[in-house]
């Protein structure tokens, strides 16, 4: 059982890095949405090994419509109704941050192999959430795209969850419904603003908003 | 007899989630944008009703719980509730209806939009006070900034999007780390041998501090710090603060100064403690304290002295007076009381500032501070209050703002800190310097050409800023011995915490 998950894991890492290599909207949007899934499975082989109930099947169902389905449908949403499908300027460009992914997933693998006591499942599990979590803050920081920075959100928010699976041994589940809900609104909340974004500056690239500062 | 006092206050928690739900469901229904504010301001009534109750109940019983100690109350989370329900959202919502006024009311819609926000905003905070549980106190602080994120934006503005944009992504990610600490404190209360829900209770929690792993204390300690430090505007995660205090409508930047940032330091301040004592060495959290409020007042400090808008001049005083009460905390108890009693004077002293520079730039049609001359003259309410909420902050002699600083610095004397106190007092008198020149500008400079004023100002709106630099006043010079009483309680319950 260990096989398989610590190969939906490898798979997260696989999109992680693919994602900080492409520029195309609809390509990452296409990426978050397989993340979703993978991520969303992970408890329910968890499950398996050591006692499946039902409100584990419903987070992970819940998991898995939501980071699945519909934030790739909020996001693709957001890029027909805006019409940009390409970030041509990074401000970190591609090779580099696919460099720079290469040492956050050393940073990862060394702290985890610090943290292995509190992963008994999966020695894969706490490097592959700190690196989602570095892309993703990456992809914020590193994108002038508003959409590309809602991904890097959504990545922020897996590496999280994935965080939590290997650290609690069961986040009560009010408080995983809870963190869900968040996400969610969230992303409404983002995608929302992109659209706004978009009809004033007519454009959203994010590196262009400097009228405030001081 | 108590015991049954206690047990319908606990009930009475409930409250403070179902009078926001309510105060929605009929602004969804009225017709009338008028109406709005007037739900917003009776829900808000009724909040700061409870919060008396409340904290009539709290000295006998010393905590209220229910729900499975999802909800918990005591001494320092209702000080917090006061604060937030009486002195910043009922004087809040009552400006609102002002603000709002003949001109400035907004279409249906937009009107509706803002209320929703606004009573969800009151909700999500409030619920942030009352959660013992570490995990719903995460949940409800990303709720206030989706709650609060699309009330900066009044009108599509380039800047106000650009302000909540940035806002939106620097808060979220920034309480996405403070997850991150939720959960390293949840691991080692699970080491200790907490399971299920109780690894979350923060009262659990502190049952079994001897036991925790002080490494992994430690690192969910700074995670918190960085996360919640972000919407607490501490230094240097401060950047998005004055962006969307000045471009939000002013019963909103009176909201956000006055107790969005109090609410994130509020979940901090709850694992301090704790850090305090498990962390690893005990003492080294309240040490990182210490460095975030010292680092806080020197840049706000930095920042204010070139500042030109009137509004973002008091987002950086926020900055300041957060690091203020950070550094008050960071003493330990005895800088505790004093932090209490800062938490209380700021509030009430930035609204009073974000009120009458509103106003003020509703009336001139500028917020930039060379246009505030003389305003004192041509519109006297607002001017006036200005020049006085302007000298309140800044810590001058008679208002209260002064007591609790003084109070602080000799906390920080007391446990021989000089250095600190060396750096927050060259930042403090650079404030001070900084804002008594523009408060003598706004009272005694010429009027610039074009200015006219004769300008009605209603009953209420006087009231408005006149009774909070009252308060501060007569808080200055005497400070009446249930308020003592009360803060001494508070402190007890925050670090005494069992």
């Amino acid at each position: 059982m260990n096989n398989l998950i610590e190969m939906f894991l490898v798979g997260i890492l696989i999109t992680d890095f693919i994602l900080l290599a492409t520029g195309r909207m609809r390509a990452s949007i296409r990426l978050v949405s397989i993340q979703g899934f993978l991520l969303g499975v992970v408890p329910v082989i968890i499950g398996i090994t050591q006692g499946i109930n039902q409100e584990i099947i419903v987070i992970s169902l819940a998991g898995i419509v939501l980071r699945g389905i519909v934030f790739p449908r909020l996001l693709r949403r957001s890029v027909i109704d805006t019409g940009v499908d390409r970030e041509e300027h990074p401000i970190v460009g591609y090779i580099a941050s696919l460099l720079i992914m290469v040492v956050f997933l050393l940073t990862s693998l060394w702290v985890g192999s610090k943290l292995a006591f509190l992963a008994p499942k999966s020695a894969l599990m706490i490097p592959v959430a700190l690196a989602t979590i570095f892309a993703g803050t990456f992809m914020i920081v590193g994108r002038r795209i508003a959409i590309m920075q809602i991904i890097g959100y959504i990545l922020i928010e897996n590496g999280i969850y994935c965080f939590g699976l290997t650290l609690v041994e069961k986040v009560p589940f009010l408080v995983e419904l809870g963190v869900l809900t968040d996400a969610v609104v969230a992303v409404l909340v983002m995608t929302n603003a992109t659209k706004r974004l978009h009809q004033v500056f007519d454009h959203m690239d994010t590196g262009n908003m400097d009228s405030l500062k001081g | 007899m108590m015991e049954f006092f206690g047990r319908i206050g606990a009930e009475l928690l409930w409250g403070y989630l179902a009078i926001p739900v309510l105060a929605i469901v009929f602004i969804l229904l009225v017709r009338r944008p008028r109406l709005v504010p007037i739900i917003a301001s009776i829900a808000s009534f009724l909040e700061a009703a409870l919060s008396m109750i409340i904290a009539s109940l709290i000295p006998a019983v010393k905590k209220l719980t229910t729900f499975g100690e999802l909800f918990t109350v005591d001494a320092f989370s209702v000080w917090h509730l006061l604060v937030l329900t009486l002195i910043v959202f009922l004087s809040a919502s009552l400006f609102s209806l002002s603000y709002f006024n003949k001109e400035h009311i907004l279409e249906l819609k937009k009107m509706k939009r803002f209320g929703v926000l606004w009573m969800g905003a009151l909700g999500t905070m409030s619920l942030v006070l009352i959660s013992g549980n570490i995990g719903i106190m995460w949940v409800s602080i990303e709720a206030t900034t989706l709650f609060t994120a699309f009330l900066i934006i009044r009108d599509d503005s380039a800047a106000s999007l650009e302000a909540m944009w940035k806002y939106i992504i620097m808060c979220s990610v920034g309480v996405a780390f403070a997850f991150i600490g939720t959960l390293l404190i949840a691991a080692a209360a699970q080491q200790a041998g907490l399971v299920g829900n109780d690894a979350l209770l923060l009262s659990k929690i502190y049952s079994v501090k001897e036991q925790l792993n002080p490494v992994l204390v430690m690192a969910g300690f700074i995670f918190l710090l960085i996360g919640y430090g972000t919407k607490a505007g501490l230094a240097p995660l401060h950047n998005w603060l004055p962006d969307a205090h000045s471009q939000a409508p002013a019963p909103v930047s009176a909201m956000f100064s006055g107790f969005l940032l109090n609410t994130a330091l509020y979940s901090i301040l709850r694992f301090l403690p704790l850090a305090d004592a498990a962390g690893a060495p005990p003492g080294r959290a309240l040490d990182i304290m210490m460095f975030l409020g010292v680092l806080s007042v020197l840049i706000a400090a930095a920042f204010i002295v070139f500042q030109k808008d009137a509004k973002r001049m008091l987002a950086y005083c926020s900055v300041e007076n957060m690091g203020i009460i950070v550094l008050g905390y960071s003493l330990g108890p005895i800088g505790t009381m004093g932090a209490l009693f800062h938490t209380l004077n700021h509030s009430i002293a930035k609204t009073g500032g974000f009120f009458t520079a509103g106003k003020l730039g509703q009336l001139i049609g500028s917020n930039h501070l060379t246009e505030f001359d003389g305003a004192a003259k041509t519109y006297p309410v607002w001017g006036i209050g200005l020049a006085v909420s302007l000298l309140a902050l800044t810590g001058a002699a008679p208002f209260a703002l002064f007591v609790s600083e003084f109070q602080i610095i000799k906390a920080a004397v007391d446990s021989g800190k000089f250095a600190a106190l060396i750096l927050f007092l060259i930042g403090t008198i650079i404030v001070f310097i900084v804002m008594l020149r523009h408060a003598i500008r706004i009272a005694w400079n010429p009027v610039p050409a074009g200015h006219t004023g004769k300008m009605q100002v209603s009953v209420l709106e006087a009231l408005l800023v006149f009774i909070p630099l009252g308060l501060l006043l007569v808080l200055g010079l005497w400070q009446p011995g249930f308020i003592h009483e009360f803060i001494e309680q508070a402190s007890g319950a925050l670090w005494g915490m069992k």
